[in-house]
């Protein structure tokens, strides 16, 4: 088959009988539709290369941290100044970052792998089928956004009552983005460059398998 | 500029009453320019500053204080914002203090006083196990010394430039030397010298911190004995001992240091040749005469005291080593072993041509290397010239051979051989050093100045002169340019170590403090900056490095860290991993401090019981330093960030102490202590 789609001299009728007897027209199908297999495959590697890159950052502001602190999450790991904000934290009785999200973070590196070949794999399913393998990937960021969420207000709202700072300071959730104030420090949160890579996923995704709607009709 | 300002000096009033407007404020470039004429009016003082003048606020500080225009270019010298670093470090020793004083320069601020041969409480310097036993290591005897006097800190050098790695400090009283580490300035390693009682010339180090240098001061019996001071001649002597470093280890190795005997002159400072004359080291010696005085007030004749006695001939002599051959004189097994070290007597070391003497101005005290290696500068205390010798005349001298002994057998080289011009300074010359454009700078003792001159050259006497002088305040000592003793001295600043401040500062009682002067000798002529007074101690010498040569860590490199073996502790205690050990009679307590509290914060015990407690600071933050003070143990540790410390002692006292930590470290830090609890027998 290599060979014959190779022959520059293979009629294209000869060649669609070779694609149609062979039992999945694997390579047919992406000469076929070159440009929405990439964007497939595209979207998979910055699904698997976002697993390298933090995905929400907190900066937290005060005088005596004249550089402020910085915690990274990535999808499997925290990074930063981890032990000091926990240190800070404890003044207030809130869990240790460490303890959220562990199931997550233990899954993450096999998971995002799994859901990035399904979205792949979509592109050789027919009928709507398809959008049964790619929705992982599209509701991907929507499912971390909200799990970060639930875990932000979780911590700020089971706060030690025994801690030193429990009668000061109030039950809250920690900002997803943007600016806060905690005690002394401003906090700045935003989402990271592994996030953003998600979301650009996601959009290289939805047009490669939208457009092959339209395609697989007139197929048909 | 400088013409606006000299004419401007002439008429000060009318400058800063009037035209003060004449100058701009121009922090960005550090410097202050006068940029119009001087005849301004009085509608001038309102100005902001923003078109040539003085801002109003500044110029009414001046008028103040009657500052003159370079009062306040000097006052910008030497500010630096906090937050902004300064470009050197001077490594001060602290004098009687028995320490070593960190200031940043220009701007003189006092950074770090570095706990040596004295405890010092707020570093736990001298009361954690480890420290103890650092000064334990220095004991004289078997008494642990508290105080020293500590003469000349030794930067370590590479090539013969400074490293920023090590720090070198000797005790001239009991002659120890002490070895500072640079990443976290604290004190490694103190060692005693098994055969002289007292020292002056060290710490210099050799190019590449091969050896420290230690030089004897009075002459004794080798090593505390006795003899009778009639037998002055026949056994008492004076050393040159070297040091060996072991960099790696960063420590002494006394396994590898010797002792060179010396006739007993005594020896005064020291330097390691370098470039063509590395391989040799200098020293000066002063009373050849072996003056004793001898006033016993027994009532018998006062005899001259030794202060005249040592001043009669018109010669000392200079003593110099080849110490590269000395140290294989050393490991061929040459010397005999006196309390512990080594030593090589004069007979052996004259036989293997690697100790001379050659004559020089009497009662001489510097003697420094050019930074090319090719001259040594003697300063003689009671000659008002400086004396440079070539060292390719000394070599062609000893090639020679064919030279006089003193009666101990040292051969002294002809003074004529080897001389190769004086340099006429003033009255009291003490020390030397250098800058990067060619020049000397010389204290005068007795003139209370600094002499620049010209380092000439070989075979032009005429090309050695003077060039310029500046006024200190008063009895200057030491001198140190930046870098000014290594191969590749910086220039930019010097530092005139004053013994006498007099009038220089407010008065706080009849103990005046030392006065540290800083002077930019980057211009065509000297300016005098600041003046920094040092209440603590007579520092004698200071050495000025390079600040981005030394990197010091702002944290301990992990949590658990040994900072005596700069290695994680074998005794760490992690977060989660406290404990309490009781083992018969041995009580092992494994602590950590974190704001704002110790684990465990009550700690039980029972009267005798033997007590090993560990305290690991596991912070990570830039600061989160933690003391702890035990009330009724004479006990207060600083445990920096990562710090793992020890504390060992017998529970003998019942009774209740509450122990804290001594470190404001939080704001929670009245409420971080707990109570160790002895309960009686």
């Amino acid at each position: 088959m290599v060979t014959a789609d190779r022959s520059p001299a293979m009629p294209a009728t000869a060649r669609q009988e070779v694609g149609q007897r062979a039992m999945p027209d694997i390579v047919g199908r992406v000469r076929q539709y070159p440009l929405r297999f990439a964007g497939l495959v595209i979207a998979a590697i910055l699904l698997i290369a976002s697993i390298a890159l933090p995905y929400w950052s907190i900066t937290l502001h005060a005088p005596q941290y004249p550089a402020g602190l910085t915690v990274d999450a990535y999808t499997y790991k925290l990074t930063g100044d981890v032990s000091e904000v926990d240190g800070l934290n404890h003044y207030i009785g809130m869990m240790k970052l460490g303890d959220a999200a562990k199931i997550e973070r233990g899954i993450s590196r096999v998971a995002i792998p799994v859901i990035a070949l399904l979205a792949i794999a979509s592109f050789w399913v027919r009928g709507r089928g398809r959008w049964l393998l790619v929705a992982p990937v599209i509701i991907y960021p929507i499912v971390f956004t909200v799990d970060l969420f639930i875990w932000l207000y979780y911590a700020g709202h089971s706060l030690d009552p025994n801690a030193a700072l429990s009668s000061s300071i109030k039950e809250f959730t920690p900002r997803i983005f943007g600016t806060g104030v905690i005690g002394q420090f401003s906090t700045e949160a935003a989402f990271g460059v592994g996030f953003y890579l998600v979301l650009l996923a996601v959009a290289l995704v939805i047009a490669a398998t939208y457009r092959k709607r339209a395609e697989d009709a007139t197929a048909r | 500029m400088a013409d606006v300002f000299t004419r401007a000096r002439m008429n000060r009033r009318t400058l800063l009453k009037g035209a003060a407007g004449a100058a701009v404020l121009a922090p960005a470039a550090g410097v202050l320019v006068a940029s119009c004429s001087i005849s301004g009016d009085d509608d001038d003082d309102s100005d902001s500053g923003s078109n040539g003048t003085l801002p109003a606020s500044a110029q009414a500080i001046a008028d103040a204080r009657g500052l003159a225009p370079d009062d306040i270019t000097r006052a910008l010298k030497t500010y630096m914002p906090g937050g902004q670093y300064d470009e050197f470090f001077i490594m001060a020793s602290g004098g009687h203090s028995g320490q070593v004083l960190v200031i940043g320069v220009p701007s003189m601020r006092l950074l770090k006083v570095i706990g040596v041969f004295t405890p010092e409480p707020w570093q736990g310097y001298g009361f954690s196990d480890d420290t103890k036993a650092i000064l334990q290591e220095g004991a004289v005897g078997d008494v642990v010394h508290t105080w020293a006097d500590t003469h000349h800190p030794g930067l370590s050098e590479t090539g013969g430039e400074y490293d920023g790695q090590f720090l070198f400090i000797n005790d001239k009283a009991n002659a120890r030397m002490a070895v500072i580490d640079l990443r976290d300035f604290e004190t490694k390693q103190i060692v005693k010298n098994p055969h002289i009682i007292s020292n002056h010339g060290g710490a210099f180090v050799t190019p590449n911190t091969e050896y420290i240098l230690d030089g004897s001061q009075y002459a004794v019996p080798y090593g505390w004995e006795y003899a009778p001071i009639s037998e002055y001649k026949e056994k008492y002597r004076g050393a040159m001992t070297f040091w060996k470093f072991d960099r790696e280890r960063g420590r002494i190795d006394k396994e590898q240091s010797f002792s060179i005997e010396l006739p007993p002159y005594w020896q005064d400072l020291a330097d390691a040749g370098k470039g063509p004359s590395d391989g040799w080291m200098f020293s000066n010696s002063f009373n050849v005469e072996m003056s004793l005085g001898g006033n016993r007030g027994d009532g018998s004749p006062l005899v001259p005291p030794v202060e005249a006695g040592a001043s009669q001939r018109d010669m000392d002599y200079l003593t110099m080593i080849n110490w590269k051959k000395a140290e294989e004189l050393f490991q061929s097994g040459a010397g005999e072993d006196i309390h512990g070290m080594r030593l090589i007597r004069i007979p052996e070391a004259v036989e293997a041509g690697i100790l001379f003497q050659f004559p020089e101005p009497k009662s001489p005290h510097g003697v420094d290397v050019t930074p090319d290696g090719k001259f040594i500068v003697v300063a003689g205390k009671l000659d008002p010239q400086v004396t440079i010798y070539s060292f390719e005349k000394i070599e062609a001298a000893i090639a020679a051979g064919n030279v006089e002994t003193d009666e101990f057998g040292v051969p002294i080289l002809p003074y004529e051989a080897c001389m190769e011009a004086q340099v006429e300074l003033g009255l009291g010359p003490l020390h030397t050093q250098f800058d990067d454009k060619g020049y000397a700078y010389t204290s005068l003792f007795l003139d209370s100045a600094i002499a620049r001159w010209k380092v000439g050259e070989a075979g032009k006497p005429d090309s050695w002169t003077m060039v310029d002088k500046i006024q200190v305040h008063y009895n200057v000592g030491h001198l140190s340019v930046c870098e000014g003793d290594t191969v590749s001295p910086k220039g930019r600043y010097l530092i005139a170590l004053n013994k006498w401040a007099i009038d220089r500062f407010s008065p706080v009682g009849p103990l005046h403090p030392q006065n540290f002067q800083l002077i930019d000798i980057s211009g065509e002529t000297m300016d005098l900056l600041y003046d920094m007074p040092i209440g603590i101690g007579e520092p004698h010498y200071v050495q000025t490095i390079s600040a981005d040569k030394v990197k010091a860590w702002v944290t301990y490199p992990e949590v658990g860290w040994d900072p005596i073996a700069q290695a994680p502790s074998e005794v760490a205690t992690q977060a989660g991993s406290e404990s309490i050990e009781r083992d018969g009679n041995k009580v092992t307590i494994n602590m950590t401090s974190i704001r704002s509290h110790f684990t465990p914060d009550t700690v039980e015990v029972t009267q005798g019981n033997e007590i090993v407690w560990h305290i690991t600071n596991i912070e990570r933050a830039q600061d989160a330093t933690h003391g702890f003070a035990l009330p009724g143990h004479n006990l207060n540790l600083s445990i920096e960030p990562g710090e793992t410390t020890t504390i060992s002692f017998t529970a003998d006292q019942p009774g209740v102490f509450p122990f804290y930590c001594t470190e404001f470290c939080s704001a929670l830090h009245l409420e971080m202590m707990g109570y160790f609890i002895v309960e009686p027998k």
